[in-house]
């Protein structure tokens, strides 16, 4: 068993390259979907974890520039203080691997809801 | 109880070789003997117990206190080390070793090897770096009193930690084998009976009673005796060696015992029950998460303090001042319960804060399309693993919190604690300086249908109706997601707060939640706030799904009356008020039927329900009211949905409910 963070979405992602829709990729192309799959988890990650933060939080990373490692301490610290977060991680990711599973697309990220070809 | 084992030298001069040996053989869980005995000419080196190996492995990890490094790591192969995670190194060291008279014990080593290539959480230093440990080291510099609890913590000696690795090594290999699909039923059946079995044991050392923390003391001694007196006739450099590694053990373990903190019995439990909650996403257990990750040590930690923190506010409303109380709420693990009651107390204001909301969102916007635009792909997933890796802590805080809260509701008076809340808000009445509408009386309890394998909400017996002993704990739950699945955070899955105008998901997505506050792990489980309503209070809040539920209780409003027991029933009375003569109860917006229904339960009788009744009773409600709840197995042609329910649905309180109360006064 293993638990550490990076394999805890990368389950995920091969989950949704094991899918009908990603059968006919090599592994090549696999390793760079799987790269796009990745982001695209982290990167709504990062996006719930900032539609949460209170405004004081939001206040204390607005200014910083995302490479400061003052953001990353930051974003963390907040984090832990939201008993709920994870769990709203857990739907919103397995939402989004089922719809790259289905589609083969990736879900929006944007608000005209257009999604992104792999 | 010694037995032998494999051999270890305990030197530098050939500790890499020796811990190469060392990670060759496997954790044994049986009583085989390896032997590798030296020849005659060789000078005889200390026979060591397995179950010391590991703590003889950590030693030589550990600094050196008095500047003799013969046993220090320099000598360990990085290789070697990564090999094992030191678990448990730093599980029970507070950031700032400690407060009170606990012995302060040295940090181990920064460069302490991990099996996780991630770098350890921005708390990995326990919560030195929190918002509460920040702003205690503010107050601290400025000279004013600490605005939070500190948190007490113990390390585990050495020779403890290497039990303990000892245990997990043998967890590890069952677990293994368990994995082999060719093993037969009674293999799978043997091997699940011994992981349960050092599943207590780990608990044990994990969060030991002072009982089971003497009883490892005084057994790791006497071991350390044993090994002592077998190796009499050691060559005099490694028999000095010996003897000073075993002073240094002992001591280390007197120290152990010397003072135990307050509550521990407490605290034990609230953790034991948590560790067997199931962190959504990573999809283990917190055990398994704590066991099997290099950051396990770190976030016990933080699990650890946020009990105490809890404990203590929660101990000390009305000792102390509530605005610590409130402080120290803020911001340990115990955060979500006193959260989720503030967002709770003013959600009518909700729904004016959603404009507002979306101006925010529209800003946030910007930030996060600047994050798209300037992150590289190797920065975005450091950024997401950081929140991940706090979302994980954050989690396990709000089982603790839960625990906590459950934990207080049957030892402190929470109303006191919440008027006090109340009044000691920032900002003069609000977590963040916006109006707090509070009414007098109102204590919402949200709500969510209990599983079959749940107890039902407000059942003040206990919070889990099964139980899955560990060790000698007495009914521990066995919960997979106390959270927002299954729990008053369901407030926060209200659609009004869950699409986010910023992020518009996938088709099917509910969105993400709109922060209010509501960080809350009160909500994180059946019962989970505590909060009991009063008799006849207004009993409000609580939708799922977008539907809107709600129950007017409220007695003054005359909408109860009394019941009339059938003829010939004299023993059972349920008191004037509590069930409506005609047995009907409308539900009102943002009720929760199941704790209604737990609570005219728990009034008919007079007393608390138990976890079996809560959830029988509401069962029959459930069956007579015609709500499907597929969970119980209840529904079919003309119910409806537990999650459809709709303002003014009925609730019916008829006879085979009251005959199901009189049951219970029987």
């Amino acid at each position: 068993m293993n638990l550490q963070i990076d394999d805890i979405l990368n389950k995920l992602v091969d989950e949704c390259l094991s899918a009908p829709a990603f059968a006919t990729l090599d592994a090549q192309q696999k390793e760079v979907q799987k790269q796009k799959i990745l982001n695209h988890f982290y990167t709504r990650i990062l996006f719930i974890t900032i539609d949460n933060l209170t405004d004081e939080q939001y206040g204390q990373i607005q200014d910083l520039k995302p490479e400061d490692p003052q953001f990353e301490q930051k974003i963390e610290s907040f984090t832990q203080e939201m008993p709920q977060l994870l769990d709203l991680f857990d739907q919103t990711l397995k939402k989004d691997a089922d719809y790259i599973k289905n589609t083969g697309q990736l879900p929006s990220l944007e608000e005209d809801q257009s999604q992104n070809p792999l | 109880m010694a037995e032998e084992g494999s051999e270890i030298l305990v030197d530098k001069r050939i500790a890499e070789g020796l811990l190469a040996v060392a990670d060759e053989s496997t954790p044994s869980i049986s009583n085989t003997t390896t032997s590798n005995e030296t020849s005659l000419n060789t000078p005889r080196k200390p026979r060591f117990i397995p179950r010391l190996r590991q703590g003889f492995r950590n030693l030589l990890h550990r600094p050196s206190s008095d500047g003799d490094n013969s046993l220090s790591g320099a000598a360990v192969s990085s290789e070697t080390a990564e090999k094992e995670p030191l678990f448990g190194s730093n599980l029970y060291k507070d950031a700032e070793g400690g407060i009170g008279s606990v012995p302060k014990v040295e940090p181990p080593p920064q460069s302490t090897p991990t099996l996780n290539s991630e770098p350890l959480p921005t708390t990995a230093s326990g919560l030195s770096e929190s918002v509460m440990q920040q702003a205690n080291i503010k107050a601290r510099q400025e000279g004013k009193p600490l605005p939070y609890p500190e948190a007490q913590g113990v390390k585990l000696p050495y020779a403890l930690e290497g039990k303990l690795l000892d245990l997990k090594g043998e967890r590890d290999v069952l677990i293994q084998k368990l994995s082999d699909l060719m093993i037969s039923d009674a293999e799978r059946a043997e091997f699940e009976a011994q992981i349960a079995t050092l599943d207590g044991q780990i608990n044990q050392f994990m969060f030991p009673t002072p009982e089971e923390r003497k009883q490892q003391v005084e057994e790791t001694k006497k071991e350390l005796t044993d090994i002592r007196a077998a190796n009499e006739d050691l060559e005099p450099s490694y028999k000095e060696d010996l003897n000073n590694q075993i002073d240094s053990f002992i001591s280390e373990l007197d120290n152990y015992i010397k003072d135990i903190p307050e509550a521990a019995d407490a605290e034990r439990s609230i953790l034991r029950r948590v560790l067997d909650y199931k962190l959504p996403l990573v999809g283990a257990t917190v055990k398994d998460y704590l066991i099997y990750t290099a950051v396990g040590s770190s976030t016990g930690l933080v699990a650890r303090t946020a009990v105490l923190n809890g404990m203590r506010i929660f101990l000390s409303v009305g000792a102390t001042p509530v605005a610590t109380t409130l402080a120290g709420a803020a911001a340990g693990g115990a955060s979500g319960f006193a959260r989720e009651y503030i967002k709770l107390v003013r959600d009518e204001k909700r729904q004016e804060k959603i404009s507002e909301l979306r101006e925010k969102y529209n800003d946030r916007n910007t930030l996060k399309r600047e994050l798209l635009v300037r992150l590289k792909s190797g920065d975005l997933q450091r950024l997401g693993k950081a929140s991940l890796r706090g979302a994980i802590v954050g989690a396990m805080s709000g089982f603790v919190a839960f625990e906590v809260a459950s934990w207080a509701k049957d030892h402190i008076d929470l109303n006191s604690f919440i008027e006090g809340i109340k009044h000691h808000l920032p900002g003069g009445g609000t977590d963040r300086g916006s109006t707090l509408s509070v009414k007098p009386e109102p204590t919402p309890t949200p709500w969510h249908s209990p599983s079959p394998h749940e107890t039902p909400i407000n059942s003040s017996a206990g919070v889990h109706s099964t139980s899955t002993p560990i060790a000698t704990e007495t009914p521990t739950p066995t919960p997979t997601h106390p959270l927002p699945n299954s729990s008053p955070l369901e407030l926060s899955s209200t659609p009004t707060v869950h699409s986010t105008p910023a992020v518009n998901l996938p088709p099917g997505h509910s969105g993400t939640n709109i922060d209010l506050g509501n960080h809350g792990a009160s909500g994180t489980g059946p019962g989970s706030t505590g909060l009991e309503p009063k008799p006849g209070s207004n009993l409000s809040v609580g939708s799922s799904h977008g539907s809107t539920l709600g129950v007017s209780a409220d007695k003054a409003n005359g909408s109860f009356g009394t019941h009339s027991a059938p003829v010939g029933e004299t023993a059972f009375h349920i008191p004037d008020g509590v069930i409506p003569k005609d047995g009907i109860v409308h539900l009102s917006e943002g009720s929760n039927p199941w704790n209604m229904a737990s609570k005219i339960g728990e009034h008919a009788l007079g007393r608390p329900l138990t976890p079996e009744e809560t959830l029988e009773l509401t069962k029959e409600i459930a069956r007579q009211s015609k709500v499907a709840v597929p969970g119980w197995g209840i529904g079919g042609p003309g119910f409806t949905d537990e999650h459809s329910l709709g303002t003014g649905y009925k609730l019916v309180f008829n006879d085979k409910v009251v005959s199901l109360l009189q049951s219970f006064k029987k």
